[in-house]
């Protein structure tokens, strides 16, 4: 294919294409030689992926849990055993899909008391925009006492085929307060954290290690803050 | 707002250090380099050192007389820059770069969306559009978005063409454009407009 013009562009449905990895590598790079000098073209590409990106960004935030509200018991006295988190919402819907081992220091709350049962459905938070939010990251607005779930990206590539990143969320103080760990495959996707209840109101910060051959490397900290809803 | 064409006056004052320019070319082509390394798959990390390299030999160019003959095709001028340095990259990993001819297969993959920036006005929007959905449409979305299903066994399941997954992406783009026209897809930048005359 010769130079695309912005009419070929448009024949082609290149923008929609390009979003969904449909055109050929060929196809790609002329596309991307139109788009940088055509604003037309420019604005739709940018349109489509802000559309893709919020879009991703509203499901994983209206997931709802459904079977964790109404049968505590089921979902909760789970961070006595081996528990793994994955955001198909079907799945956790029917089950918790398991992946992970959480284990979970110091919080010994559980949610079969009787004022969990009338507890909301456990709220998710996305701190896939953590950085952009300054310091105190993503804002977690809770009820005392709710457990809920963070949603993030691993972004850093794993140093070998084998890493398994750490995940550790530490408070102001750097006391570890929930742990698990996820494959360098797993990590690929997007990655979905149950948080027990008990976190108070303060800053937070989901601390990500590369660790391979017995080594650590940081991968990344999310900052989040939790504050009680009034 | 003022609005910018790529012009011969526009490289000339980028050239004299115009900072209100210099802002407006980073912030435009910025979000055009992402997109374009995004749909390489390519770290986070590496997206930002192959983005600064590019914009540092852009200005090392702008700086030698003559070196941008076409003002009006700047924008080709930034995307071979970025290719030149995406060729190193992929030559000090000791990869090849991936072949880009007519012969190559189509990678299928919808292009990396993971910890893009979204302002919450076009959360908004799209919050909107998504729930004026059909239930259909919108768990073909979910399902090739966020799901980040293969196309072909979602739309078998949904009983939906490619074609059709398009044009939804397509009305969907065609809803937010006006909204991005005069606003920022990333915060803090701004982007070109016809020039008013």
């Amino acid at each position: 294919m010769e130079n695309m013009d912005h009419t070929e562009a448009v024949r082609m449905q290149a923008v929609e294409k390009y979003i969904l990895g449909e055109l050929t590598p060929y196809d790609r790079a002329h596309f991307e030689e139109h788009y940088f000098d055509c604003p037309d073209c420019a604005l739709n590409l940018r349109s489509g992926v802000a559309f893709a990106a919020a879009s991703r960004q509203y499901f994983a935030e209206s997931a709802v849990p459904a079977k964790v509200a109404h049968s505590p018991r089921i979902g909760w006295f789970a961070w006595l055993k081996p528990f793994v988190a994955v955001p198909a919402f079907a799945a956790l819907i029917a089950v918790i899909a398991y992946q992970n081992t959480v284990s979970i220091p110091h919080l010994k709350h559980e949610i079969g008391s009787p004022a969990a049962a009338t507890t909301t459905v456990a709220p998710w938070f996305s701190l896939v925009t953590a950085s952009v939010h300054g310091s105190s990251g993503t804002r977690v607005e809770l009820q005392p006492g709710q457990p809920f779930y963070l949603f993030f990206d691993i972004t850093a590539a794993p140093r070998q085929s084998d890493s398994v990143f750490l995940l550790q969320v530490q408070n102001a103080t750097g006391k570890t307060l929930v742990t698990s760990t996820v494959s360098a495959e797993r990590a690929q996707k997007s990655v979905v954290l149950a948080i027990p209840p008990g976190f108070r109101e303060g800053d937070y910060k989901l601390i990500i290690t590369d660790q391979a051959a017995g080594t650590s490397t940081a991968a990344g900290e999310l900052p989040f803050t939790v504050a009680f809803s009034r | 707002m003022e609005l910018y064409l790529f012009d011969a006056d526009y490289v000339q004052r980028l050239r004299n250090g115009d900072p209100e320019s210099e802002q407006h070319f980073v912030g435009y082509f910025r979000q055009l380099l992402r997109i374009k390394l995004r749909a390489r798959y390519l770290p986070a990390d590496v997206i930002d050192d192959i983005q600064q390299e590019t914009f540092a030999r852009f200005f090392r160019a702008l700086r030698k007389e003559g070196a941008i003959h076409h003002p009006e095709r700047i924008g080709s001028y930034v995307n071979s820059v970025c290719n030149f340095v995406l060729q190193e990259h992929y030559r000090d990993q000791g990869k090849h770069q991936p072949a880009e001819d007519a012969d190559t297969e189509i990678p299928d993959k919808v292009l990396s969306l993971e910890k893009l920036a979204i302002t919450e006005e076009v959360n908004e929007r799209v919050r909107e559009a998504v729930t004026s959905l059909s239930p259909r449409e919108r768990d073909l979305i979910r399902r090739v978005f966020f799901e980040e299903m293969e196309k072909d066994e979602v739309c078998a399941e949904l009983g939906v063409s490619r074609d059709y997954l398009r044009v939804l992406l397509h009305r969907a783009i065609e809803h937010l454009r006006e909204l991005l026209e005069n606003k920022d897809l990333q915060p803090k930048s701004r982007e070109p407009v016809r020039k008013k005359k």
